[in-house]
């Protein structure tokens, strides 16, 4: 019955996604991936089809610091490794106000970025009209990504989504920063949010699979209409973007597919304080 | 004993929690509180609390400064209005104390470099932000003993605590406490992280401070220079505390401390406030014993 009804709602659903290897995958190591790692992972998931992939220090812009760790490269040199690759795919990078400031995001921009997602705690909305605002009038495609998003329900997310998308947001994530999530969690929260946003603004979700619901809560929130998707695996995770109903086309796409092995290491260890985003 | 005159520009949480600091100054008076909304609660607080008020502008100050002999005056609006309040308010003689993250004049942590600035007559002094006045005093500690290539600090904040004019502009706070990391801080190069952080019941203050010295820190001087700093500055704000540290591991050297508030306006976990207005406070004061003494005389300042 159920799988009857979820093969109706998720027939002909677009779904866009978003690859987090490289910047939510480099806290798994712990910051270190290379300049070659990160273009050869990036230049396959371009051969892919992979339409964004996120490529900056696990923390984003102006996460290399003592507290966060230094990456062996600055984020300049990472994009523009990685965007002169790029055949098709778009390069995002993350920007957390309060660590990464405009001025980064400027230089992000000039070495190739085109896509961002700004990104607050899923109270804290309000700290981002700046850099939302800013990443526009670059002309980048942009995002509010409301981490932790287990923390507030689904009125307050739908709330701080509407705060995002009126400095300018084109899209907005339900993150499921910690693995909290089941997939009526993420239902309700999506849901809530396709019910207050434009019916031209997108809605993502990021999952990460920590109870071995990233799927499952991927394919929820597909089906709870704006309907996105995410799958992950504690700490790094795939996103995956969904489009308005209206825009509906069929088309399918595996997460699990495009996720390197070199990423899922098992020498893995929590930063001292929570970096997972 | 005669007190300076001040007026209190911005009728927010700073301006109002420095109603309560300036009132019990032995040298400082509050007179004027300036708003731009009729309605708002911050005049109708200050007015209770025997201040006159204008919900003009500065504009509606101007024509009271001289009648009411205001002498000292703190911004605690924006850094895009501060420039023209300053100008202003400076051609009528009035010293500005600038909480904005605009920083047009030197910028002040007073255990580090208040002396300085009222010695040259200062007509307007920054305060940088509440980061910076918790975490510089403990850069410039490290820094006096021996140098410091690098200083990273990261400041916690209850988000009760921050004001929507600090949320709109979060990248000035950012910008300016680098910035004064390295001018005031004494590192070649500073950074700041904010974490707005709205656990209930709100957390208190908490600031890591990490500095890298060129060489091998010297554990004894720079401790006994980091404790004695922490003293310096509790003599002005009671509730800023040593957690943690230093730590020294290889040529890093980590403090992690807290800041509790008096609780005047908002309740004590707020020391990011109380930080910030006891220290453009024990500012004012500095300025004002100089002024009532007579060794210091403000001047109108020539408008370019």
């Amino acid at each position: 019955m159920m799988s009857q009804s979820n093969s109706t709602s998720l027939k002909g659903r677009k779904v866009i996604l978003h690859d987090m290897c490289l910047r939510d995958g480099m806290h798994a190591k712990r910051e270190q991936i290379s300049v070659e790692q990160m273009v050869k992972v990036a230049t396959a998931l371009d051969d892919a089809g992979v339409p964004y992939l996120q490529v900056t220090h696990g923390a984003g812009m102006g996460g290399n610091s003592l507290q966060h760790g230094f990456a062996p490269h600055s984020n300049e040199e990472y994009i523009s490794a990685v965007a002169s690759r790029m055949k098709q795919a778009k390069v995002s990078v993350l920007l957390i106000p309060g660590l990464g400031t405009m001025k980064e995001l400027h230089a992000a921009y000039d070495c190739g970025a085109r896509s961002v997602h700004v990104a607050t705690h899923c109270t804290e909305a309000d700290t981002s009209p700046q850099h939302i605002a800013y990443a526009r009038k670059l002309g980048m495609d942009t995002t509010g990504f409301l981490m932790m998003a287990h923390l507030n329900d689904a009125e307050g997310i739908a709330k701080q989504g509407k705060l995002m998308e009126s400095y300018g947001a084109q899209t907005v994530y339900v993150t499921d920063s910690a693995g909290y999530m089941l997939p009526e969690d993420v239902k309700s929260r999506v849901g809530a949010l396709r019910d207050v946003l434009k019916p031209e603004t997108e809605i993502g979700f990021h999952g990460h699979h920590n109870l071995g619901m990233g799927i499952a809560n991927s394919i929820a929130a597909i089906e709870a209409g704006g309907g996105a998707a995410s799958t992950a695996r504690q700490p790094d995770s795939v996103p995956v973007r969904a489009i308005p109903r209206s825009k509906c086309s069929p088309r399918c796409a595996s997460a699990w597919a495009s996720r390197p092995e070199s990423i899922s290491s098992s020498s893995w260890t929590w930063p001292r304080t929570s970096s997972c985003r | 004993m005669k007190k300076i005159r001040c007026a209190l520009i911005g009728s927010g949480n700073i301006g109002t929690d420095l109603i309560y600091k300036i009132q019990r100054s032995p040298v400082l008076e509050p007179v004027w509180m300036v708003g731009i909304d009729p309605a708002s609660e911050g005049l109708a607080r200050a007015r209770e609390m025997g201040l006159k008020t204008t919900a003009d502008g500065v504009d509606g100050l101007l024509p009271h400064v001289l009648e009411d002999n205001i002498q000292i005056a703190f911004d605690a609006t924006s850094a895009y209005v501060h420039a023209e309040n300053s100008r202003k308010l400076n051609a009528l003689g009035v010293m500005m104390i600038d909480l904005t993250p605009a920083a047009i004049g030197p910028l002040c942590v007073p255990p580090v470099n208040l002396r300085q600035h009222a010695d040259k007559v200062e007509m307007n002094v920054n305060m940088i932000s509440c980061a910076g006045q918790a975490t510089i005093p403990l850069v410039y500690a490290v820094s006096r003993i021996q140098s410091v290539g690098y200083a990273e600090i990261v400041a916690s904040l209850a988000s009760k605590s921050v004001g929507p004019g600090t949320r709109a502009n979060l990248d000035e706070f950012t910008y300016t406490t680098s910035g004064a990391i390295e001018k005031v801080g004494g590192a070649r190069k500073g950074k700041a992280l904010a974490i707005i952080n709205p656990a209930e019941p709100p957390m208190i203050m908490r600031n890591t401070i990490s500095c890298l010295t060129d060489d091998e820190p010297d554990h004894v001087k720079i401790t006994e220079s980091i404790l004695q700093m922490i003293g310096e500055v509790q003599k002005y704000v009671p509730g800023y505390r040593l957690v943690n540290g230093p730590i020294y591991d290889g040529n890093k050297v980590q403090v992690f401390m807290e800041v509790a508030g008096l609780g005047d306006y908002l309740p004590k976990y707020a020391g990011n406030l109380d930080i910030m207005t006891a220290a453009a406070t024990r500012t004012a004061e500095m300025f004002a014993e100089e002024i009532l003494s007579g060794r210091i005389q403000l001047k109108a300042m020539e408008v370019a």
